[in-house]
């Protein structure tokens, strides 16, 4: 068995739709037209221990909602889940004391108390004896380089400094299995990379097992071996990002620049035309006509510049989020 | 790592908060003098045409609606806002993610406030009685111990009563307006405003028979009425009847409203 199982997982919330105005509102007294959101609508996959997994997906694809039924926070409304042997929403202490959860919206710390002190009521929670606790934060501070900021209030403390000591806080009972929902928002280009070393280092040391979701591509193509992108409360793929790309696409890009204005339609013979402005075109032509097309292009065209390239990741997983809308109009 | 050093710490916040809202707190009993000067003159045209009204002489009927001011005071919760702020903006997720028990949490936090709540209601009540001699009022404190007994056990039943209430912001974003009816509803319910037999023998019957009368009357009757040792110890074992009964509801309506919980924000 899996160290975490997720079967044919679903959370559908009931929500209330309003017009704008006085009237509506008047209306919504008497009568309320209940509409409900599929957050999460059947998805399953299973993760090993000691793997790292980034969740990928456009706003309000699910991705919050999975982590938070992994953590025991929601109750799903069908389906199955079990994480290291547990069912997160039973909500045992054992299970509590074996994950954690880091928001990056929403830190646990309290902005009016030092860190350290915040940490101390985290050791009581958890119940961390003495000598496990003062070496665990000397270590970790060490690690994220905060250890000179302990005593300082948190309110003060920067944005990226305060996600340390929250990762602090998250670590201090050494668990087993980490969600980390979007830990590196709003923190600049060093700070993410400091906080991705970090999470690679302990990943290795601890072997914990890691579940990430971001939005900055970087954090997910340094950190994670496999990904699940999620859209519309969907499972649009699951695997490596690098095949991502291959799985999508037999093509190439050949990216063109003219030094005179051409016709679209000319270019259409070689394949399907990605973007035209007149001087400049992206085609996705296959991968074994490329030499031709090339040959047959710069005979033809007043090419100044040309480029051959891979279907980017990025354009990749903006596929899926597109596939997943379509998925959904016509279902 | 003992288990209660989490609880001990959300003790001394409950103290720590009290200590610096006191004023908060004594305020709030002072403004409870206002009403009690509408009664003054209320009762004094009721003893005017009668000296004994419903069992009550005016100086009784006086001292009561002054203890039971104070005592009411002491006894109510004050955290439905803290728990339905917890609920509405998703804090309770750290609870539900953590090894510590939201009930525990708060059942400390409350002692940890009621502990300064008991010095300045005490103060009051020893400083009243002090003036209400200079009025030449006569005052009789019978059963005092007794007294402390059954008012440790109207603490309970309200903190129970109001965990339940509390439990509504699981199903309803804003319970402002429902709180404070409630608050209305159940103070009259527990004679925190009058003594229950003002209300009329059927009125009383329906109140004598509710739970409510345990948090505020019950303990009053003891202190003023020298009511029997029989009579009082059938009151602690009906209030110890109710907090069982309500701490299973509060069990029920909070596991329900789990399960409802949304998780707002983030």
């Amino acid at each position: 068995m899996s160290f975490i199982q997720v079967n044919n997982l679903k959370k559908h919330y009931d929500y209330y739709e309003k017009e704008v105005g006085l009237k509506s509102s008047l209306k919504n007294l008497f009568y309320r037209k209940k509409m409900i959101k599929e957050a999460v609508n059947d998805i399953s996959f299973t993760i090993e221990e000691g793997e790292i997994v980034g969740f990928l997906g456009p706003n309000g694809a699910g991705k919050t909602t999975t982590l938070k039924m992994l953590s025991g926070i929601l109750f799903p409304t069908e389906g199955s889940l079990s994480v290291g042997g547990y069912i997160p929403w039973e909500r045992k202490k054992n299970f509590k004391m074996m994950f954690s959860i880091v928001m990056g919206n929403k830190g646990q710390l309290n902005w009016d108390l030092p860190a350290n002190e915040s940490l101390f009521l985290t050791k009581c929670i958890y119940e961390i004896e003495d000598d496990q606790y003062n070496r665990t934060v000397e270590e970790l501070s060490e690690l994220l380089d905060v250890k000179d900021l302990m005593k300082v209030q948190v309110r003060r403390l920067s944005l990226g400094e305060r996600m340390k000591m929250e990762l602090i806080a998250a670590l201090l009972h050494n668990p087993k299995v980490i969600y980390l929902d979007e830990p590196t928002i709003g923190l600049d280009f060093m700070s993410q990379k400091k906080i991705r070393e970090f999470f690679k280092f302990y990943n290795q040391q601890q072997k914990t097992t890691i579940i990430l979701t971001s939005h900055y591509m970087a954090d997910i193509e340094d950190l994670c071996s496999r990904s699940i992108i999620i859209n519309n409360g969907k499972i649009a793929f699951d695997g490596e990002l690098k095949s991502l790309s291959e799985q999508i696409s037999t093509g190439k890009y050949v990216k063109l620049q003219m030094d005179k204005e051409i016709d679209e339609s000319e270019l259409r013979s070689y394949g399907n035309v990605v973007s035209f402005d007149g001087y400049n075109a992206t085609i996705e032509v296959q991968k074994q006509l490329v030499n031709e097309c090339i040959i047959s292009i710069l005979n033809n065209f007043p090419v100044v510049d040309f480029t051959i390239e891979d279907i980017s990741i990025e354009e990749g997983i903006s596929y899926f989020y597109r596939k997943g809308e379509v998925i959904h109009e016509t279902d | 790592m003992r288990r209660i050093d989490k609880y001990i710490y959300s003790y001394k916040v409950g103290f720590q908060s009290a200590t610096e809202y006191r004023m908060d707190f004594i305020l709030s009993i002072f403004a409870s003098i206002f009403p009690i000067f509408v009664q003054y003159f209320v009762w004094k045209a009721v003893f005017s045409a009668t000296p004994v009204y419903n069992g009550y002489t005016f100086n009784s009927m006086m001292l009561y609606i002054i203890v039971a001011t104070v005592v009411s005071r002491f006894v109510s919760a004050g955290f439905e806002y803290e728990i339905s702020s917890d609920i509405k903006n998703g804090h309770l997720s750290r609870f539900i993610t953590m090894p510590v028990s939201y009930l525990f949490f708060r059942v400390f936090r409350f002692l940890g406030q009621k502990i300064i709540h008991l010095v300045i209601c005490a103060l009051i009540l020893i400083c009243l009685s002090f003036i209400m001699k200079m009025l030449s009022f006569e005052l009789v404190y019978h059963q005092l111990f007794l007294f402390i007994i059954s008012i440790i056990l109207a603490l309970i039943l309200n903190f129970i009563i109001f965990y339940i209430v509390s439990t509504i912001s699981f199903w309803m974003a804003e319970i402002w307006g429902v709180v404070i009816a409630l608050r209305l509803v159940i103070n009259i319910a527990s004679g925190g405003i009058l003594p229950i037999a003002v209300f009329g023998e059927s009125i009383a019957s329906v109140l004598n028979v509710l739970p409510f009368k345990y948090t505020i009357s019950f303990p009053l009757s003891i202190l003023l009425d020298d009511i029997p040792l029989g009579e009082v110890m059938e009151g602690f074992a009906l209030q110890c009847v109710w907090i069982a009964v309500f701490a299973i509801l509060a069990k029920i309506a909070w596991d329900r409203g789990m399960k409802k919980y949304i998780a707002a924000g983030g």
